[in-house]
């Protein structure tokens, strides 16, 4: 029995369309066009205690509507969840207790107090004692090394800073589950490096359920197991993130740059993906083609100056498989 | 500093405001000694009562008026994963110290109008005070929420239930007995301002003219005004079921 289960889950939303002008708003006000969106439509999955899950998908392919559902934000239009034996949205409070959410773009802190007041004040609402939340503070704050700045109100904090104590928040009542919907979005690579850091321990130590949504490859190279990846609101792929860069091959570019470039004919499986002047980029599958046989053939047709072999990266994949969706 | 002076202005500009609402009924009752039998001071008290309900169910409840916002800035995402009763995280923040000083006004205001028509103290008095006045609070607070529960719906700020909060205000300060035969029905049974207000208080100053209501009417206030809320709480849950959230 997996920790999340998700089955045939939809949600419509309907849409109001005006066509824009004031005339076409008045008339919106008597006769409003609505039209049905499916932001979720018939997805479903299964998440087990301790995953790290990548939930990625463009711009309005529905992964916050779907965190939302899971969360108990939204009522969903169909179909089942349930979250630890508990369906979130009709046990909110008490689904409530067991996860932990960040949405990057806004925040569970008080703006005008330090970080300490809130913590203490959500300690309150999740009914915990304060010697336990108070141990939980000095933990988190050790961790996600937040003593310089906790007592200063969250408005003069900086982007880093604050993700870091909106983690922290996220954490006090120590959930099952954590969603973190685009925790690094505008940081510098070295807030998300302590960032990503904080979260791997925190799925291997404490084994925390993340589910987590993004649009940095980075974040979901570097701490994603397994990839669900939703475009207009199906999945459209679910996998470990393994097979998610064999899935294309195992393809690999190599660079070479020649002395002096004489035409000679690529083996099979290699194809020239551009030239700049003698500078050639060959891709290969490494499957059929090892590298060093590449290399071999090259160099008995030219000499060569330069060579350097680059992995294709998760970005390019991820972006093959949204092009790839789009024009079926 | 800077807050306390524009505080003490605050203030202060609020008095002169309400001070020209005083200055009105006076002028008014200059010219005539009573309107439709109730003198200065009972209207008075109406005014008083009427502000410090108003006071106290701004100081509790105030923050819905806001919801729209609180929906599109996403705040209200972060209210539904709290093991915890929205309203009642939300609530807390409608307390704002300007408020006092509609309810010193009002109280004052109850106040005098106690002393000038010698009203005693008893135990049916002060049961037909807290009658009205608690059943206010509560109808008050059902109109912030029922503004609140349509914002599910509309996103954008609704104002029809502020014309029945202010709106209400403003025809309490009156007795119902000189409101047309609509308005009657509409703040009897469909907005029970009037009922709270009008029964209890026609009862403490010994009206005669109860629109041909029985006299008990007055203490069935209370249960009116639960039974209003009761059911503008209803229509509150429905919206939440009903909330879209925002997008991203």
């Amino acid at each position: 029995m997996p920790l999340i289960r998700v089955e045939n889950l939809k949600k419509e939303f309907r849409v109001h369309k005006t066509s824009g002008g004031m005339m076409n708003s008045v008339k919106g006000l008597f006769f409003s066009r609505g039209e049905v969106v499916n932001a979720v439509d018939d997805i479903s999955f299964g998440i087990e205690k301790g995953e790290f899950v990548g939930y990625l998908g463009p711009n309005g392919a529905g992964k916050s509507t779907s965190i939302k559902m899971l969360t108990g934000i939204l009522v969903p239009t169909s179909g089942d969840i349930v979250v630890g034996g508990i369906t979130p949205y009709r046990d909110r409070k008490l689904n409530s207790k067991n996860i932990g959410v960040v949405f990057g773009q806004r925040t569970q802190l008080w703006w005008d107090l330090p970080p300490i007041d809130s913590y203490k004040l959500l300690g309150k609402i999740y009914r915990r004692p304060s010697k336990e939340i108070q141990l939980k503070i000095e933990f988190l704050t050790e961790l996600l090394e937040l003593q310089e700045f906790i007592k200063s109100p969250v408005r003069k904090l900086s982007l880093g800073q604050k993700m870091r104590c909106e983690l922290a928040a996220a954490l006090l009542h120590s959930p099952e589950i954590l969603y973190l919907d685009e925790p690094t979005i505008g940081l510098d690579v070295v807030a998300k490096d302590s960032i990503r850091a904080f979260l791997t321990r925190l799925n291997e130590t404490e084994k925390t359920t993340i589910i987590l949504t993004t649009h940095d490859m980075g974040d979901v190279e570097k701490l994603c197991k397994r990839v669900i990846v939703i475009d207009s609101g199906k999945i459209i792929h679910d996998s470990s993130i393994e097979r998610l860069r064999n899935r294309f091959g195992n393809h690999r570019v190599l660079e070479v740059e020649y002395d002096e470039f004489s035409e000679f004919s690529l083996p099979e499986n290699v194809t020239t993906v551009k030239n700049i002047g003698n500078r050639f980029f060959y891709q290969f599958d490494s499957d059929k083609i090892k590298a060093p046989e590449l290399i071999k053939r090259i160099l008995e047709h030219n000499s060569i100056s330069d060579l350097s072999l680059v992995d294709v990266d998760i970005e390019e994949v991820i972006r093959k498989i949204y092009h790839e969706k789009r024009t079926v | 500093m800077s807050y306390q002076k524009s505080y003490i202005l605050e203030l202060l500009g609020y008095f002169v405001v309400t001070g020209i609402d005083f200055a009105a009924i006076y002028f008014l009752f200059e010219s005539f000694p009573a309107v439709k039998g109730w003198s200065l001071w009972e209207i008075v008290y109406l005014y008083g009562l009427g502000s410090s309900a108003l006071a106290i169910a701004q100081l509790s409840g105030e923050v819905l008026e806001d919801m729209s916002l609180i929906i599109r800035n996403g705040e209200f995402d972060q209210v539904l994963i709290k093991p915890i009763s929205p309203l009642l995280f939300l609530m807390p923040q409608s307390f704002r110290l300007d408020r006092f000083a509609r309810l010193a006004q009002g109280v004052l205001a109850s106040g005098f109008s106690f002393y000038y028509l010698n009203i005693i103290f008893s135990w049916t008095n002060v049961a037909l005070f807290l009658c009205s006045f608690f059943s206010l609070i509560i109808i008050f607070i059902s109109l912030f929420l029922a503004n609140a529960a349509t914002s599910f719906w509309t996103i954008q700020s609704s104002e029809v239930f502020n014309a029945f909060t202010y709106g209400g205000v403003e025809m309490s300060k009156f007795p119902l007995t000189i409101y047309k035969r609509w308005m009657q029905v509409l703040f009897l049974f469909f907005i029970p301002i009037g009922f709270v207000i009008f029964f209890p208080t026609s009862i403490l100053f010994e009206k005669e003219n109860l629109l041909n209501f029985p006299k008990f009417s007055a203490f069935l206030s209370p249960f009116i005004a639960i039974a209003f809320f009761g059911v503008i709480w209803v229509y509150w849950r429905v919206g939440i079921r009903h909330y879209q959230s925002t997008g991203s």
